[in-house]
């Protein structure tokens, strides 16, 4: 072959593969309520998905619609950038940090209009990783069990099983919080 | 399950952020020949972190007397030296170690994950163990690399592959890269062969930089011109399936046991 490239029979235009801004619409407030979930703070949150974001637009052309879900590929590098995140900062800022770093003004409309939404990061925040990942996934994300189990590579059941569990447990936590 | 507590606490994101991240991804263009060098050299120096049980970054780059030949349809690039940029040792914890780990998955998994599709050789030559994993890859990795392990920690054989389709955004159609064997090689060290009637390139030997070692831990990149060796082992480098398959043995394998192993890859 005398040519540099050659191009593939059939070949895929990008826009029959992803139409970036239909996702981009659809995908932007699950990826970002992912993280919100995962990381328990809203501003890092923002941070996050416009790494998700970016690492997809840069590798757009490596999806295929045949191998798998977008979906699934999308939040397959929104894990890995959270994965990235936790294991290089070796930290997550708990809901007291986000007080502390907050300014006055924003934190009080913040918590005023969204105490309930306060209230569930902060319990979120106290689960151990693997159950707060599958409950960002889940009503973060808006990703059925089956989804989360081929991301997560547990078995549907398993999810069905520990999110059954952590709902229950984030829910009590949420009623004690409440009464108190 | 009782769980709307959940599903209705859902934030929108701010309508600026929102905005301003279509903006600058939408200005962002996308690399025409993606990362191929680092993530060849990373997954390279991983695989010898897994033997020699620690971390190096190399940065390679020829010299100037080069020359590519093609070899059976495979572009060939023959140098007489070349120059080797060695970064120093990373001491890894058992921790760090432990974690790199996690990113590992089989075989199997791997090919759920990948976006080309790739065969692995049903036979190998005895004495060698197949480790089921494949680490450090996602749906957007273009490289993955397949090991097995010898009788000690010298020798062992390694299978890279390469998917050589990349989107071409200027055309907005897929191309595939031409076939290219990994890396430049030592004059005269190479020739053409078959592999299951396909033509492939075995090469004998490799860079000596490799037995040289690599600067110690804490210390300052060091370039070395790094000579060929020819008797630091062997690789066959073929194309299937619009797959680059790069096969490199360290050791204990002779050229027709290489070539049997590939063709075992059906």
């Amino acid at each position: 072959m005398n040519t540099r490239t050659r191009i593939l029979k059939g070949a895929y235009t990008l826009a029959e593969e992803i139409d970036w801004e239909a996702a981009y619409q659809e995908y932007l407030p699950r990826v970002y309520n992912f993280f919100c979930y995962h990381v328990s703070h809203e501003l890092l949150a923002e941070d996050l998905t416009a790494l998700t974001f970016e690492k997809a637009w840069r590798g757009r052309s490596r999806f295929r619609r045949d191998l798998s879900a977008f979906s699934t590929w999308l939040f397959t590098i929104a894990r890995n950038v959270a994965t990235d995140y936790f294991r290089r900062k070796d930290r997550e800022l708990p809901l007291e940090s986000v007080r502390e770093h907050a300014d006055p003004a924003s934190l009080e409309e913040t918590v005023q209009q969204n105490q309930d939404f306060a209230q569930l990061i902060s319990v979120l925040s106290q689960l151990p990783a693997r159950e707060r990942e599958l409950i960002a996934f889940k009503y973060g994300a808006g990703l059925n069990n089956r989804e989360i189990a081929r991301l997560t590579r547990l078995s549907e059941s398993n999810v069905g099983t520990i999110l059954n569990r952590t709902v229950e447990k984030l829910r009590m936590q949420m009623e004690v919080d409440h009464e108190r | 399950m009782n769980d709307e507590f959940l599903t209705k606490l859902h934030k929108t994101p701010r309508a600026e952020f929102a905005d301003a991240l279509y903006e600058r991804i939408s200005q962002q263009s996308q690399p025409r020949f993606p990362r191929i060098l680092g993530q060849r050299l990373t997954l390279r120096n991983s695989a010898i972190m897994l033997v020699l049980i620690f971390v190096v970054a190399a940065c390679v780059y020829a010299v100037t007397d080069r020359g590519w030949r093609k070899i059976g349809g495979i572009w060939v690039q023959v140098e007489r030296t070349y120059k080797v940029t060695l970064e120093p040792s990373i001491p890894v914890s058992a921790e760090e170690l432990e974690a790199q780990d996690l990113d590992c998955v089989t075989v199997e998994e791997a090919k759920e994950i990948l976006r080309f599709d790739f065969r692995v050789p049903a036979w190998v030559p005895e004495g060698f163990r197949f480790e089921d994993k494949i680490c450090g890859i996602d749906g957007t990795s273009d490289f993955a690399v397949l090991f097995w392990a010898g009788a000690d920690e010298y020798s062992s054989i390694q299978l890279m592959l390469q998917n050589l389709e990349w989107f071409d955004i200027a055309s907005q159609e897929y191309k595939v890269g031409e076939p290219t064997i990994w890396g430049p090689v030592g004059q005269g060290s190479y020739k053409e062969v078959q592999v299951n009637g396909q033509p492939a390139v075995l090469v004998r030997g490799d860079w000596d930089y490799l037995q040289r070692g690599f600067a110690p831990i804490g210390e300052v990149p060091q370039e070395i011109e790094s000579r060929w060796d020819s008797k630091a082992g062997l690789q066959l480098h073929w194309e299937a399936g619009e797959v680059m398959y790069h096969l490199f043995a360290w050791q204990d394998v002779s050229p027709e046991d290489l070539i049997k192993m590939a063709e075992s890859a059906r």
